[in-house]
């Protein structure tokens, strides 16, 4: 079997690893990086819970050859938090209540950074497309949509600060 | 396994010469799904996501060329096509989920020839033409005559899929898009149907009418009999209850686990309605009697 060399960057990192084609990018950053913020609900595309962002789109790692991310920029969960201060949707996923068990967290936060990094004024109907590839057996989405709205919110108020 | 990143067509078409148990990867939105349990066992990958020129979408003066590596989200955000094909769009936005649409190709869809494929009625109707490239050089085929069987086509082993072709529909035409599935997102059509309607000048009869039905037959299926129903007949009164009768015979849907062959029966009924609707009331006309 060949083995590749590839080299992409993971929450700001460069990487560099020798790998087997047949590896996917969720077991990159689960087992080679310890990225186990990346979960495997299904290893099939249809749960979400694999959700990373390559290249500024959200993608199912379960679906995505290592190879494939070879000269990417992605980015976990691990990588929404700066030193001091937990990314506004992190935040109000706590604050309102958005988390039961946590498997499906992860996920459902990149799918809204995603959105809200291309839309500070996203409708509802905007935030249910967004993630409507991320699936919660635990919440009922009810208080996960509120957080992305109260997110948005205080993105956006965050932003406006910067600017005046 | 041999893995290979081609970065041209060329290129392509001489690994897939060499390499006869290769298997061509795009988005892998598929692949990695058909797969699951061994993917270690493919024998060689030919990975086309890089190749450039199979990228972008181009608007001739009378026709689009959609390159195979263009992405469902492409379809759904690309501006022109959103103008003139509209249904198109909403056909690539009821794939999967974001995550997916990031990934997945309108050439893999079409490859991978699933019964279910959400893009080949819109295609279908548009009578979309395939552009094939091998060694032997490039050869053009009808989506309509593409497909064989469930998962299958009429794709060479050492062929590569380029482009997808189809005209801009005239100004005059209308076009619908419904896919019915058990859920509102990830989900596999139960049954899909793309219209398109063309009116003649005085935009008082059908002068042309064109549908395909997915997850109803081996392959997406053009009801040839419920399109004789409809040509030629006046808007003002549409035989819409003829057409419903008449497309339930056509279609051959089986039980499988998404439904019974009896509810893709009847919903074709439905779903045609609705598509002829939709059809009417972009075309101006809100209240199209039944005949």
């Amino acid at each position: 079997m060949d083995s590749i060399h590839i080299r992409c960057r993971v929450n700001g990192e460069v990487i560099e690893k020798t790998i087997e084609p047949h590896m996917r990018l969720i077991d990159l950053l689960r087992n080679e990086m310890g990225l186990t913020g990346v979960k495997e609900g299904c290893g099939k595309g249809e749960c979400g819970s694999c959700t990373v962002i390559m290249n500024r789109k959200t993608v199912h790692s379960c679906l995505v050859l290592a190879a494939q991310a070879d000269g990417a920029e992605i980015t976990t969960i691990e990588g929404l938090a700066d030193e001091d201060r937990l990314h506004p949707l992190q935040e109000a996923f706590i604050q309102k209540g958005a988390v039961q068990c946590g498997f499906c967290t992860p996920g459902f936060i990149l799918s809204a950074k995603h959105l809200l990094d291309n839309n500070l004024h996203p409708t509802r109907e905007d935030i249910l497309k967004a993630v409507s590839g991320n699936l919660c057996r635990c919440t009922g989405y009810k208080k996960i949509i509120g957080a992305i709205e109260s997110a948005a919110e205080e993105m956006n108020r965050q932003f406006e600060e910067k600017s005046l | 396994m041999d893995y290979f990143t081609p970065r041209t067509v060329e290129e392509a078409v001489d690994i897939l010469r060499d390499n006869e148990r290769g298997v061509v990867f795009a988005g892998g939105t598929d692949l990695m799904v058909k797969r699951y349990d061994a993917i270690d066992e493919i024998e060689a990958i030919i990975d086309i996501s890089r190749i450039h020129e199979l990228k972008g979408i181009r608007e001739e003066k009378c026709f689009f060329s959609v390159g195979a590596l263009v992405t469902h989200q492409e379809l759904v955000t690309h501006e022109s096509i959103g103008r003139s094909v509209r249904y198109l769009s909403h056909a690539a936005e009821e794939i999967g989920s974001p995550q997916i649409r990031h990934r997945g190709t309108i050439g893999g869809n079409i490859v991978n020839a699933s019964p279910a494929a959400d893009l080949i009625p819109p295609l279908s109707v548009l009578n979309a033409e395939l552009v094939l490239f091998s060694e032997k050089g490039e050869r053009k085929i009808p989506l309509r005559d593409f497909f064989t069987g469930p998962g299958n086509s009429r794709i060479a082993k050492d062929e590569l899929l380029t482009q997808i072709l189809f005209p801009v529909p005239s100004p005059g035409s209308a076009g619908c898009f419904i896919k019915l599935g058990r859920r509102k997102a990830l989900s596999i059509a139960v049954a899909g149907i793309a219209a398109y309607v063309e009116t003649d000048e005085e935009n008082r009869r059908i002068q042309e009418i064109r549908l395909s039905l997915s997850s109803v037959a081996p392959y997406s299926l053009r009801p040839k009999k419920t399109e004789e129903v409809l040509r030629g007949k006046a808007l003002e009164r549409l035989p819409i209850e003829e057409a419903v009768r008449t497309v339930k015979e056509e279609v051959k849907p089986i039980d499988d686990i998404r439904a019974t062959a009896a509810y893709r029966k009847e919903m074709c009924g439905t779903i045609l309605e609705k598509a002829l609707h939709n059809c009417m009331r972009d075309l101006g006309f809100e209240n199209t009697m039944s005949a």
